[in-house]
C-alpha cells in the first residue's frame, strides 16, 4: 500500500489537527459560498459606504489586494497587473489601477438585478462580457473573502447569489493542505532540463479512509503553445507571446507523466498554512483559472506564477522577492525556505527508474540474473527450488525493467503487436498466476538530492594563477546557471551537468590586457553509468566561444560546438565515475576568414570524477582529436579540478590545464548566489 | 536592457520549463495517459508537432482540464477514467495483487477492503488483459464489471 511515497523530513502534526482544520475550513468555505439571500435588495447606499470606507483606509494598496490582483509596481511608479485576460478586471483601467479595480469589484458583486432563474441554475450571468464569464460575485471568491473580512461586509444587506460551479470546484478539490511539487531535472528534454514546479491540493480525508495522493488535484501553470516553428517558438516564448494558463488535473496524471513516462523523481514541500489562508489561496486559484498571463520562459514562467498564487495565502510570506532572473524551478523551492516555518514536511516519490533500482538492490544474485533472463525471454524456465515469493520478486523486477526501458514504445503501441508489449503481457500473466502478493517496495528518499539543499543558481568565481602563454593572470568567472560535475553535490543529481552561459575573463598582470577566455551558451553532460540493467548512452554537448592555444591557432578566440556520446562506468554508489566518449568538434576562429580556417576535430574525450566527500570533488578529463588535413595533425588537452565546498554557497577550487603548447594553473574562490 | 535579455535567452529559451498545454484536440482520444503525454512528448519536435491547431484562451475556468476526465470524486465514471489513465501502473499492481493504484481505485469505487480488491483483480487478471493491446476503454469496463459482480468486495460506488 502506498508503496511509493514516504515522509522523509520535517515534523508534522498529523494527529487531530487535520480534522479540526477541516471543520474550520468547512466554516470558512461555507461563508464564501453560501448565499444568505437570493432576493434583490436596494444596496446602492451600503455599497457606496463600503467603497468610501475602503478608499479611506487605502485598502487597494494593502499587500493582500495587490497580490490578489497580481499588481507589481511599475518602473516609473504606479502599478500594473501581470494578469492579461480581460475578464480578470472589472474596472476599464483595472490592470493599472488597483483602487479603481477594488471599487469596481465591490460594485460588481451586486451588479445587475436579482439572479435570473437560469442564472441561479448555472451560476453564470448572461449579461457578462462573454458567455463563459461568471458573475463577479462568483468569479472572484478570494477577493470576496478578503473584502468581506476587511470591511466586515454584512451580506444580509446585499444581494448575494449561489455559485454552483465554484461550489462544485471546492467540493471536488476538498482542500486540506497544499504542497509545492518539484519534478526533478530531466536532461533528455530541453523543455524541462531545469525541472518543473506545480501545486498539489491535498484532499481532506473521508472519514476512516487512508489518504490517496493519486486522487488529489494538481494545479499547474503552463504556456499554450500555438506554433510548430522552432524559431517562432523561441521568439514568442522569450517575448511573452504565448498565453499561460492555470489548469487543474487529477494528480495521477502528473505522477504517470513525470514519475513513469519521463522517469523523474518528485519532491514535495507541504506548506504550513492556516485554514483561512488555504481557503483564500484555493479561491484565488479559481480566480486565475479564468484569465491568462503572458508566458515568459525566463521570468514569468511556470515557477514564478505558482509562487505568485501561493503568496496570496499570507501577506507576510515573501516568495517572489527571493527570485532572481532567470527564474528556475529549484529557486522557488529555496524561496519557500526563506520563510521560516512555511514548509511543514518534505516527501519524495521515486520515478519508475529509481523504484526499479531499489527493487533490484534487494534481490539475491540469482534473482537478479533471473530478472535479466526474464526481460529478454519472458517464458524462460525458473531454476529449480525457487519459492513462489522468489519467483514473484524476479518477475516484479523484470516488469519494472521493461516498463522504464520501453515506456514510450509501450505507450504508443496501441495495437499491442510490438515485442515489448508481448514481453510485458507474458510477464504480467505469469506474475498474476503466482497468486502471491508482492512485498512492500517503499524507497528510502535520496536525502542528498533534496532540491532545497542545493547551492544557489548563479555562480561568481574570482581567482589568480599562472599560464605559460600569458604569465600571471587574474580570472573573473561568471555563470548564470546551474551546476557542473565538480560543484557541491547536495541538492543535485550526481550524474548531470547543465550550464547556461558560463563565461570567463582573464586579466594579464604583466602585460596588462583583458582577454575573453570563454563565453559558452550551453554545456551539458548527461552521464548514465552502465550496469547489467542500464545500457543507455552518456552524452555531452556544448556550444559557444572558447580560446585555443596550439600550433594550429595560437591564442585564437573561436566559436563553435562539440558533441560526444559514449559510456560511463561507476563504483561505490557513483562516488567514482569514469567515462569515455567518441567526440567531434567544429570551431571557427573569429578573426580570420571562414572557409580556410575551419577547424574540424574528431577523436574522443574521457573523464574521471571522484567524490571524496560531499564537500570535496575531484574531476579530471582529457581530450584527443585528429584534425584531418589541418595543422597540427593531432591535438590533445588535459584538465583537472579539485573543488572544496566550505559553506553552503561558497567553494574554493584549484584548476589546471595542460596541452602540448600551453599549461595553466589557477586558484579560484567560488560564490553561488 | 530588454534586448540583452533576448540575447541572453538564446538557447535557454528551449531549456526553462515550459510544458506545452495542448488540450481539447485530445478530447476524442479518450482519457488515457496518451492523450496527455503524447501531446507533451519529451523532445521539442513533438511539442511542436502536436500544437498546430491550438484552441484559443480558455475562459471557462479552472475546472476544465482535459477531456472531461478530470474528476476524482468517486463513482463509476471517475473510477473508469482512473483505470484508463493508470493502465500500465495498474496492470502491474493487479499482477502483483497490491499497490497504490489499487488502493486509489478501491476508494473511487467505494470498496470495503483494498487488499481484497487486489486479490480479486490478480485472480481475474486475464479477464481484464486477455492479450496485449486491449483497448483502454475495454480495460476500464472489465475492471468495473469485476468490482461490481464480486459482491464480496462490496464496492458501493459502482453498484
Amino acid at each position: 500500500m502506498n508503496n511509493a511515497h514516504g515522509p522523509c523530513h520535517g515534523s508534522g502534526q498529523r494527529g487531530g489537527a487535520p480534522l479540526r482544520g477541516l471543520v474550520v475550513i468547512g466554516v470558512v468555505i461555507a461563508s464564501i459560498i453560501c448565499p444568505y439571500s437570493v432576493q434583490a435588495k436596494p444596496s446602492g447606499a451600503y455599497i457606496s459606504a463600503l467603497v468610501a470606507e475602503a478608499r479611506r483606509r487605502r485598502l487597494a494598496f494593502e499587500v493582500e489586494w495587490l497580490r490578489l490582483g497580481h499588481y507589481r509596481s511599475g518602473t516609473f511608479g504606479g502599478y500594473e497587473s501581470e494578469a492579461d485576460g480581460v475578464g480578470f478586471f472589472l474596472a476599464p483601467n483595472g490592470k493599472e489601477d488597483p483602487e479603481a479595480e477594488l471599487e469596481a469589484t465591490l460594485r460588481g458583486f451586486v451588479q445587475g438585478d436579482a439572479p435570473t432563474p437560469d442564472e441561479r441554475a448555472t451560476g453564470s450571468a448572461a449579461s457578462a462580457t462573454g458567455p463563459s464569464l461568471e458573475h463577479p460575485f462568483c468569479r472572484f471568491p478570494a477577493r470576496r473573502l478578503w473584502l468581506t473580512r476587511e470591511l466586515q461586509i454584512d451580506w444580509r444587506r446585499l444581494t448575494s447569489r449561489g455559485c454552483p460551479k465554484f461550489d462544485a470546484f471546492l467540493r471536488e478539490t476538498r482542500p486540506a493542505s497544499v504542497t509545492l511539487v518539484f519534478s526533478s531535472y530531466y536532461l533528455n528534454n530541453p523543455a524541462s532540463a531545469f525541472g518543473h514546479t506545480f501545486l498539489r491540493i491535498k484532499k481532506s480525508n473521508s472519514l476512516g479512509l487512508e489518504h490517496q495522493d493519486l486522487l488529489d488535484y494538481g494545479v499547474d501553470y503552463s504556456a499554450n503553445v500555438d506554433t510548430k516553428n522552432p524559431l517562432l517558438y523561441a521568439f514568442k516564448g522569450i517575448t511573452g507571446m504565448f498565453p499561460g494558463t492555470f489548469r487543474r488535473l487529477p494528480f495521477y496524471y502528473k505522477v504517470r507523466e513525470y514519475n513513469d513516462y519521463e522517469s523523474r523523481d518528485i519532491w514535495e514541500y507541504e506548506l504550513n498554512l492556516k485554514p483561512i489562508e488555504l481557503a483564500l489561496m484555493v479561491a484565488h486559484i479559481w480566480e486565475v483559472g479564468s484569465t491568462y498571463f503572458d508566458y515568459y520562459y525566463m521570468g514569468e514562467n511556470c515557477s514564478y506564477h505558482v509562487l505568485s498564487v501561493l503568496e496570496v495565502a499570507n501577506p507576510e510570506v515573501q516568495l517572489l522577492t527571493h527570485l532572481g532572473w532567470p527564474v528556475l524551478p529549484a529557486d522557488t523551492v529555496k524561496a519557500l525556505y526563506k520563510n521560516p516555518g512555511l514548509v511543514r514536511r518534505v516527501s519524495y516519490r521515486p520515478s519508475n527508474r529509481t523504484a526499479f533500482e531499489h527493487r533490484v538492490r534487494r534481490l539475491s544474485s540469482t534473482e537478479r540474473e533471473l530478472v535479466l533472463t526474464l526481460a529478454s525471454d519472458p517464458h524462460a524456465e525458473f531454476p529449480p527450488g525457487l519459492s513462489e515469493q522468489e519467483k514473484a520478486r524476479a518477475l516484479d523486477g523484470a516488469l519494472d525493467l521493461i516498463d522504464y526501458r520501453h515506456v514510450r514504445e509501450l505507450l504508443k503501441d496501441e495495437e499491442g503487436g510490438s515485442l515489448e508489449s508481448l514481453t510485458q503481457q507474458a510477464l504480467l500473466e505469469r506474475r498474476a498466476e503466482l497468486l502471491v502478493t508482492s512485498e512492500d517496495a517503499s524507497v528510502e528518499p535520496p536525502y542528498r538530492e533534496m532540491p532545497h539543499t542545493g547551492h544557489d543558481t548563479a555562480r561568481l568565481g574570482l581567482g589568480s594563477g599562472w599560464s605559460e602563454s600569458d604569465g600571471a593572470v587574474h580570472s573573473l568567472n561568471l555563470r548564470l546557471a546551474l551546476h557542473d560535475l565538480a560543484d557541491p553535490v547536495r541538492g543535485y543529481p550526481e550524474t548531470a551537468q547543465i550550464e547556461f552561459l558560463p563565461m570567463e575573463l582573464w586579466y594579464r598582470a604583466e602585460h596588462p590586457q583583458l582577454k575573453l577566455e570563454e563565453l559558452t551558451l550551453v554545456r551539458i553532460f548527461s552521464l548514465n553509468p552502465i550496469s547489467a540493467f542500464e545500457h543507455r548512452w552518456s552524452w555531452t554537448v556544448r556550444t559557444g566561444l572558447g580560446r585555443i592555444r596550439d600550433k594550429g591557432c595560437m591564442d585564437c578566440l573561436v566559436g563553435g560546438g562539440e558533441l560526444g556520446a559514449g559510456y560511463t562506468f561507476s563504483l561505490w554508489d557513483k562516488a567514482l565515475m569514469f567515462w569515455l566518449m567518441p567526440h567531434a568538434e567544429l570551431d571557427v576562429p573569429l578573426k580570420s576568414g571562414l572557409a580556410d580556417t575551419l577547424r574540424v576535430g574528431l577523436g574522443g574525450v574521457g573523464g574521471v570524477r571522484l567524490r571524496l566527500h560531499d564537500n570535496l570533488i575531484g574531476l579530471a578529463s582529457a581530450k584527443w582529436h585528429a584534425l584531418p588535413g589541418q595543422e597540427p595533425a593531432t591535438v590533445w588537452e588535459g584538465s583537472g579540478t579539485l573543488r572544496f565546498q566550505y559553506a553552503k554557497d561558497f567553494a574554493f577550487e584549484a584548476a589546471g590545464k595542460l596541452g602540448p603548447d600551453d599549461a595553466s594553473l589557477l586558484g579560484r574562490s567560488l560564490i553561488y548566489f | 536592457m530588454k534586448l540583452t535579455h533576448v540575447a541572453l535567452a538564446g538557447l535557454f529559451a528551449l531549456s526553462v520549463s515550459i510544458p506545452a498545454t495542448a488540450e481539447e484536440k485530445y478530447g476524442t482520444a479518450g482519457c488515457g495517459l496518451g492523450s496527455i503525454v503524447i501531446g507533451n512528448d519529451p523532445g521539442i519536435v513533438q511539442i511542436f508537432a502536436v500544437t498546430t491547431n491550438a484552441t484559443g484562451i480558455q475562459t471557462f475556468g479552472i475546472t476544465s482540464g482535459t477531456s472531461n476526465c478530470d474528476d476524482t470524486a468517486g463513482g463509476q465514471t471517475s473510477a473508469k477514467a482512473f483505470v484508463e489513465t493508470n493502465r500500465v501502473a495498474l496492470s502491474k499492481d493487479m499482477a502483483r495483487g497490491r499497490g497504490e493504484t489499487i488502493a486509489s481505485l478501491s476508494q473511487l469505487a467505494g470498496c470495503a477492503d483494498a487488499a481484497a480488491v487486489g486479490r480479486s483483480l490478480q485472480k481475474n487478471f486475464k479477464r481484464v488483459f486477455p492479450k496485449a493491446g486491449v483497448r483502454s476503454s475495454q480495460v476500464g469496463d472489465s475492471v468495473i464489471t469485476i468490482l461490481r459482480t464480486d459482491k464480496a468486495l462490496a464496492c458501493s460506488a459502482v453498484g
